[in-house]
């Protein structure tokens, strides 16, 4: 018996797998932009010792880097409901990736604005501007752009991570490719193609994002 | 007319660790006068300075500005005093992200004290005077510190001072670019810009200061005009210290 491939079951299925993949997209896309949020706001939180929250950051971090993604989501998509906190699939998704995510800024992060210098913080307080005035447009800025290839590390993550979500029965690409697959039984066709798809996506992203870094490095390329 | 003096301390105290940086120093500044402070490192020059604007909080003392109490403890207070008192750091602290012009405009339009284009035009006015004037779209990156530190000076004139202090404006520099920064400082003094240098360029001191303090251990040693200090230092330890260095 030979190795049969079947392109055209692949085609045949383009419209689902599209479908798919846009739930992937778009529930990745949100979380990563959120989970970016969080890490900034969480890591000036603890760079700048703001009380009570640089407490609340450190033991976030500590939470979700020490459990398993997979409960975390079923503890949001399950557990909350039981608390009268019940999310919708699509939004427990987004909250469970963003949770994930924004713990690992909140590192990526508090090492980027680690790496900006003390002077600059002075320099920015001596002309009379305020501290959330240095934050903003000094230390963010400046910290971005050493955290950037981390943060790029953890958004590919989020993205791939999403596809826990089909646990939950959010029809992102992996639950589509499952579907199919529990009726059709091609296994090798589905996986490929979805394998191929976040392939895609990861490299698509990454290019976004050296895109801005390229853009943050401008005024250190001295020509 | 008789004015308070622009800058006044009173018994400043600060410890690091255990170290005294400052052990109960009075300092004053006159309005347009040009005080330059000169001591070993560690002497606690630096802490001085700092303690001018706030950057450091002084353990005990008292410090005014213009005749005013400042409360030390109080962020807010500082950064209505820091707006009247620049400041210029040793390694020019430019903010690398930005050009030449937004490292000026950014305090005075942040601090709703000029619109974009008043600080624009203002920046292209002290361009031209620290001689700068084709550097406006470059990065920090792209100059030499000497213009570095020129820009710093651009930057911190932009808030139209009362004062400007200088934390060893030259220590940083190639030797070649020390004079181009000289040369601007002599111009600031000339013009009657209130100014407290922390140098170690004693020719620079003695042809520009007012008045020289030496600092030691934490504690104003002496304090004397250019003459009176380089030339007959009453104590010993101010004779050792110029003996070493000059």
């Amino acid at each position: 018996m030979g190795i049969r491939f079947d392109f055209g079951y692949i085609l045949a299925n383009g419209t689902a797998l599209l479908e798919g993949l846009w739930m992937t997209v778009l529930v990745s896309l949100i979380s990563i932009l959120l989970a970016a949020a969080i890490g900034v706001a969480g890591a000036a939180a603890r760079v700048f010792r703001v009380p009570v929250l640089s407490q609340f950051f450190a033991g976030y971090v500590e939470f979700v880097r020490n459990t398993p993604l997979l409960a975390q989501l079923f503890f949001i998509f399950y557990g909350l409901p039981s608390i009268g906190m019940g999310l919708s699939v699509f939004w427990s998704g987004v909250a469970a990736l963003t949770i994930w995510g924004g713990a690992y800024n909140v590192e990526n992060m508090r090492g980027g604005f680690l790496a900006v210098s003390k002077g600059m913080r002075e320099a920015a307080l001596s002309l009379g501007l305020k501290p959330l005035h240095y934050l903003w447009l000094v230390a963010i800025p400046l910290g971005l752009r050493v955290a950037i290839p981390a943060m790029l590390n953890t958004s590919v993550s989020v993205l791939k991570n999403s596809s826990y979500l089909q646990a939950i029965g959010f029809a992102e690409l992996t639950f589509v490719a499952m579907d199919r697959v529990a009726t059709d039984f091609r296994t090798l066709e589905m996986f490929a193609a979805i394998g191929t798809l976040y392939l895609a996506l990861v490299l698509l992203l990454s290019f976004a994002v050296r895109r801005l870094e390229w853009h943050l490095q401008r005024p250190f390329r001295t020509s | 007319m008789s004015e308070a003096p622009v800058i006044r301390v009173r018994g400043l105290v600060k410890t690091f660790q255990g170290v005294r940086a400052l052990d109960g120093v009075d300092f004053e500044v006159a309005h347009g006068e040009v005080v330059v402070v000169i001591g070993q490192s560690g002497s606690g020059k630096s802490t001085l300075i700092r303690c001018l604007n706030g950057l450091v909080e002084p353990d005990a003392g008292e410090v005014l500005v213009g005749g005013e109490a400042v409360d030390t403890h109080s962020q807010a207070d500082w950064r209505r005093l820091r707006q009247r008192i620049g400041m210029v750091f040793q390694d020019y602290a430019l903010f690398p992200h930005l050009t030449v012009t937004r490292n000026i405009t950014l305090a005075p339009v942040r601090t709703g004290r000029a619109t974009q284009a008043e600080a624009e035009e203002l920046a292209r006015q002290l361009l031209e005077r620290v001689r700068l004037p084709e550097k406006a779209a470059a990065y920090p990156a792209e100059l030499s510190g000497g213009q570095q530190q020129r820009v710093a000076i651009a930057r911190a004139l932009a808030m139209r001072p009362d004062a400007m202090l200088f934390d060893e404006p030259t220590s940083a520099l190639d030797p070649e670019t020390i004079q181009e920064v000289l040369d601007l400082m002599r111009e600031l003094a000339r013009d009657g810009m209130t100014m407290v240098i922390v140098s170690h360029e004693m020719g620079f001191a003695r042809e520009v200061a007012d008045r020289v303090v030496f600092i030691d251990r934490g504690r104003v040693v002496e304090t004397g005009t250019p003459d009176a200090i380089f030339r007959n230092a009453r104590e010993a330890r101010t004779r050792d210290f110029l003996a070493k260095i000059l």
